[in-house]
């Protein structure tokens, strides 16, 4: 592919034209900080090859904080309809499907919180396990109990009395995709899926106690109860070992169905097969399963959260206030519809690295947030801060209702590790107020702060963008890593 | 791949386990083979210190037939490997008859 060529449309779009085999064209939303690091890796190519693939529709989107990733760009938003063709791509969803992002509020301040903090801390890490690989050992299940799980996804661990009905409520898609078919998971996945339900796992997975420190927008955030001063509990994590296994079988299943329909890629880990090919829905079956298995971990986890804040505060869950603000994932494909060249059509939606943002009024958000928006969360660093926001009409117009999802890297792991050393970082995060619990500091070491770009940079230029409102900034507390 | 996940730690050869697997081309059976030997480190806690693959080539492709010596990791690993992706997937022989591999793990 010959040089890019890229077209400034205003101060926070960026047009990549079509060339060569590109069906439609791309679009980069950045400032033009943003913009220079991403042009610095393959992050515009991938969009470009993103935009070569069959029934793509509107464009080939790159959000705010988007970099590099596996044949898909992380920070990728891309629909194909399946009347045109369109594909089903489990590299466009990545290796840990549904990953993504729930929050707690509580009635607690702070205050109340920064005495106790190091006993809570420790609580929370003895509760759930947290780590490379590691499985919840006082909670195996067969596997008949992990098929439930794949189909019921959060309601499985209500209806075990792990949370409350009205959590679902406050869950994208209730907890649970309809047409998860578990009979298209392998016996593999399944057996890896037994112990790790409530389970962090690693890499840039969390869970974060932290208080909310600046409101932008008082009437959003009282409606969210996320008030100055409010503790909160950030839970990030996927499908775990379960979702990269279906990811990995899928990819060799689209790889040779993908030949077998003639489908010409720019990268094989594009691998797609059309949405209404037989593989293709196995895929969607399986992915859709796996999905459900991270709303439940997810949930589970959040269960746990809650009997460690009781034990610690002396009061229940119920009492403590801890509801669920909401829970949405970031690497997902959903049917959704959206008007594409002044239709209005059902599409599939590929988000890799990317929050749904759906606007006030859209008929998929439940009656509490029906009239404000969908709440996104956007994690930071474990240093600085993360932000909760609302989707937007921008957003649903110009990205499918889609955000950004992170700050996006500036260091490769390795790079961060080297830099790091021998400094003491239990010690660094406690000078800042900030606690650390994790099974292994090499982890902490690839994640610490300079690691990352400057959340708010990001969060601001979707801000301006406006494919995201900014409500409210949260600072960490305590951070539990594997 | 085993130094990614284990680090400077090798395991054991106290266990063998054989593998057989096929590829319609050198890089999806070095694939494939890896997607093994990751498997057997993920669900069964075997990590393979040594293999010795024996590679048939037939008209359908590739067949590779491995014999894995190891025995129990390092608990916890360093790093977790999500999978062995296609992305910049390459396994070619030289001219000199030298073999060049790349592979990318998402980690």
């Amino acid at each position: 592919l010959p040089e890019l060529e890229i077209k400034r449309e205003g101060p926070y779009r960026w047009r990549i034209l079509r060339q060569g085999r590109m069906r439609v064209e791309g679009l980069i939303i950045a400032d033009e900080r943003l913009m220079a690091d991403i042009r610095g890796d393959e992050a515009v190519k991938q969009v470009a090859n993103v935009a070569e693939l069959p029934g793509i529709v509107g464009r080939s989107i790159g959000m705010p904080d988007i970099h590099w990733g596996y044949g898909f760009a992380i920070g990728g938003v891309a629909a194909f309809d399946p009347e045109e063709g369109g594909v089903i791509s489990p590299g466009g969803v990545g290796y840990d499907i549904n990953c993504g992002v729930r929050l707690l509020r509580s009635r607690l301040h702070v205050d109340d919180v920064r005495p106790r903090l190091r006993s809570l801390m420790d609580s929370l890490f003895e509760t759930v396990p947290a780590g490379v690989g590691k499985g919840y050992r006082k909670f195996v299940l067969d596997q008949a109990e992990v098929r439930k799980i794949l189909e019921q996804g959060a309601a499985w661990a209500v209806d075990q009395g792990m949370g409350f009905p009205s959590d679902l409520d406050h869950i994208e898609a209730r907890g649970a995709l309809e047409g998860a078919d578990p009979d298209q998971v392998s016996d593999r996945a399944l057996k890896r899926g037994r112990d790790q339900v409530g389970t962090v796992g690693s890499g840039n997975h969390f869970i974060e106690v932290g208080f909310v420190d600046q409101v932008y927008d008082d009437g959003a955030a009282a409606r969210l109860g996320l008030d100055e001063g409010t503790v909160t509990v950030f839970i990030h994590s996927g499908s775990r070992g379960l979702g990269y296994q279906v990811c990995d079988d899928y990819l060799e299943v689209m790889e040779e169905a993908g030949r077998r329909y003639g489908i010409e890629l720019p990268d094989p880990q594009l691998a797609c097969a059309p949405l209404e090919s037989p593989e293709g829905k196995r895929y969607l079956g399986a992915m859709r399963a796996a999905a459900n298995y991270a709303f439940a971990n997810r949930q589970v986890m959040a269960h746990r959260v809650r009997e460690v804040f009781a034990g610690e505060f002396g009061e229940d869950a119920v009492a403590l206030k801890m509801g669920l603000v909401y829970d949405v994932a970031h690497n997902i494909a959903k049917f959704e519809r959206h008007e594409v060249d002044g239709r209005e059509r059902m599409v599939c939606v590929h988000r890799k690295g990317a929050t749904r943002a759906f606007p006030p009024g859209h008929p998929e958000l439940g009656p509490e947030y029906r009239d404000l928006g969908q709440p996104v969360f956007i994690p930071g660093d474990m240093g600085r801060y993360s932000f909760v926001l609302l989707g937007t009409e921008g957003a649903y117009r110009d990205t499918f209702g889609s955000t950004c999802h992170g700050a996006g890297r500036v260091m490769s792991r390795r790079k961060a590790k080297k830099s790091v050393g021998r400094r003491d970082l239990r010690a660094e995060f406690r000078e800042k107020g900030i606690e650390i619990r994790a099974s292994s500091f090499a982890t902490v070491a690839e994640e610490v702060p300079e690691a990352y770009k400057d959340v708010a940079n990001v969060v601001d230029v979707v801000d301006r963008a406006g494919i995201g409102r900014k409500v409210a900034r949260l600072r960490p507390l305590g951070v539990l890593k594997g | 791949m085993m130094e990614l996940i284990l680090g400077e730690s090798r395991p054991a050869e106290v266990e063998v386990r054989n593998v057989a697997v096929e590829g319609g081309e050198p890089r999806s059976l070095l694939r494939n083979l890896l997607r093994e030997v990751l498997w057997l480190h993920e669900a069964e806690g075997f990590a393979t210190a040594v293999a010795r693959v024996r590679v048939e080539s037939g008209p359908e492709g590739f067949t590779a037939k491995a014999e894995l010596r190891g025995g129990p990791g390092l608990s916890p690993p360093v790093r977790e490997l999500k999978g062995v992706t296609l992305h910049g997937l390459e396994a070619r022989e030289g001219e000199g008859g030298e073999w060049f591999a790349r592979v990318i793990f998402d980690v």
